[in-house]
């Protein structure tokens, strides 16, 4: 799911604090670690915040309720928690289709009661909501599911099919805010913009970041890459399959793949500001246009260094320490 | 107004950590500029050994390792490079190879340890 960047979380671990405490006090401690229990974090005390570092992830319905001046502020709290559980129920589905048979008793009692608080709070936003999240939802599996077709074995890739996943994996992520413009009567062409915008938004974090983690991604069998960068062989030449960490890093830096998904990624941000601005929504707009000219430093770098952004990330222990 | 000698050697102290902190900065440019320079870094830290337990000093294979990576740095960075000590080599290492990235690396900075 997205991940990589950074902004603040604004109130979303409130809301998740909120759902924690409707749960019996025997779970509540393992509610509060449930992304170290999926592994989705490797300390134990990090938040949802850790795995989903933008705000708009988590918060989209409260970023967006800024162009939705109809909307009533305690709607806008009701979808911003519906989205919310949407997301981390989306992320548990992904996280879990592997090894559900793995997860203790305690930890499947919270994503049962995850599951069911999401549902109350969709119920909440009328009775179009939970066949609109049905529809989203079996999206978003169907896309998971291809998406398990091809990356644990890497199998070869076109950018369309990946664009594709990607944005299909995101369905989840847009209900409840295309809801909250629904309630807020918003017009045909203003919900067209949101959900144009919502779709870049999520492609954008998601090739951002799927060009961050790609090594550590490709160590656990995830990473979409390497299936791009077959994708891109097979179509110049037939057979040829790097399998060795060095070799797949060499075809990687020398695919220019990286360069490929940040130019995506700044392409995508740019709409989503464009967009936002359209809307209204400043701290989308904002937050894009910040995103956009980061990413922009940084594939100038990537275009003259292939490797550059991942050496970037590796050395910034030292980068603290030498340039502080 | 003359300066004593304790001051004169502040300062010289000073000037040479300044420096030294320089042809770090020189070296993480350098790393992070070129693919084969990284690459040949995190090499040289992966073979460089872990001490044992009860190592006290640096052993002769270490030493020759740790000799050959500075004498790569210095050829990277274009100047004398003073030379990463055997606990800063293994600072890296920790970071680069083992990925333990809650490390405090201010001792890498310390060169008189």
């Amino acid at each position: 799911m997205h991940n990589g960047g950074s902004t603040s979380d604004g109130n979303m671990p409130l809301l998740y604090e909120a759902f924690v405490e409707t749960l019996p006090p025997a779970l509540r401690g393992v509610a509060r670690e449930l992304p170290w229990h999926l592994k989705l974090v490797a300390d134990r005390s990090a938040g949802w915040s850790e795995v989903f570092p933008h705000q708009l992830s988590l918060g989209a319905p409260q970023l967006f309720a800024e162009a939705l001046p109809g909307a009533p502020l305690a709607r806008v709290r009701e979808a911003t928690l519906a989205h919310l559980l949407c997301v981390l129920e989306a992320a548990v589905l992904e996280r879990c289709c592997v090894d559900r048979a793995q997860l203790d008793s305690e930890v499947s009692a919270v994503l049962e009661a995850l599951a069911g608080a999401r549902a109350s709070a969709l119920a909440r936003l009328g009775p179009a909501a939970e066949r609109a999240h049905a529809m989203a939802r079996a999206e978003t599996l169907a896309a998971l599911e291809e998406e398990r077709q091809i990356l644990p074995e890497a199998r070869p890739v076109t950018f369309e099919d990946y664009r594709r996943i990607t944005r299909a994996k995101a369905s989840v992520s847009c209900t409840a805010t295309l809801l909250l413009a629904q309630l807020a009567e918003t017009g045909q062409r203003e919900s067209r913009i949101i959900h144009r915008a919502l779709g870049n938004a999520w492609h954008a974090i998601q090739f951002e970041r799927d060009v961050l983690c790609w090594e550590r991604d490709w160590r656990t069998g995830s990473a979409w890459v390497v299936p791009l960068v077959r994708g891109i062989r097979s179509r110049r030449r037939n057979g040829e399959r790097a399998t060795e960490p060095d070799l797949v890093r060499r075809a990687v830096l020398g695919s220019g793949v990286l360069e490929m998904l940040l130019g995506m990624a700044v392409s995508e941000y740019r709409k989503t500001r464009r967009r936002a601005c359209a809307l209204g929504a400043e701290r989308i707009w904002a937050w894009a246009a910040s995103r956009e000219a980061h990413l922009s430093e940084l594939l100038t770098c990537e275009s003259e260094s292939a490797g550059y952004v991942i050496r970037l990330q590796k050395l910034a222990p030292w980068a603290r320490e030498v340039f502080r | 107004m003359q300066t004593s000698q304790g001051e004169s050697a502040i300062a010289t102290g000073a000037g040479s950590q300044s420096a030294a902190h320089e042809q770090l900065q020189a070296l993480y440019v350098a790393l992070l500029m070129r693919q084969e320079r990284f690459d040949e870094f995190k090499q040289l830290l992966a073979l460089y050994p872990k001490p044992g337990a009860s190592d006290d000093a640096e052993s002769d294979q270490a030493a020759a390792i740790r000799r050959k990576l500075n004498e790569r740095i210095s050829a990277w960075i274009g100047s004398a490079f003073t030379g990463l000590a055997a606990h800063q080599v293994l600072v890296w290492r920790a970071v680069l190879i083992e990925e333990q990235w809650g490390l405090s690396l201010s001792s890498t900075l310390d060169r008189s340890s």
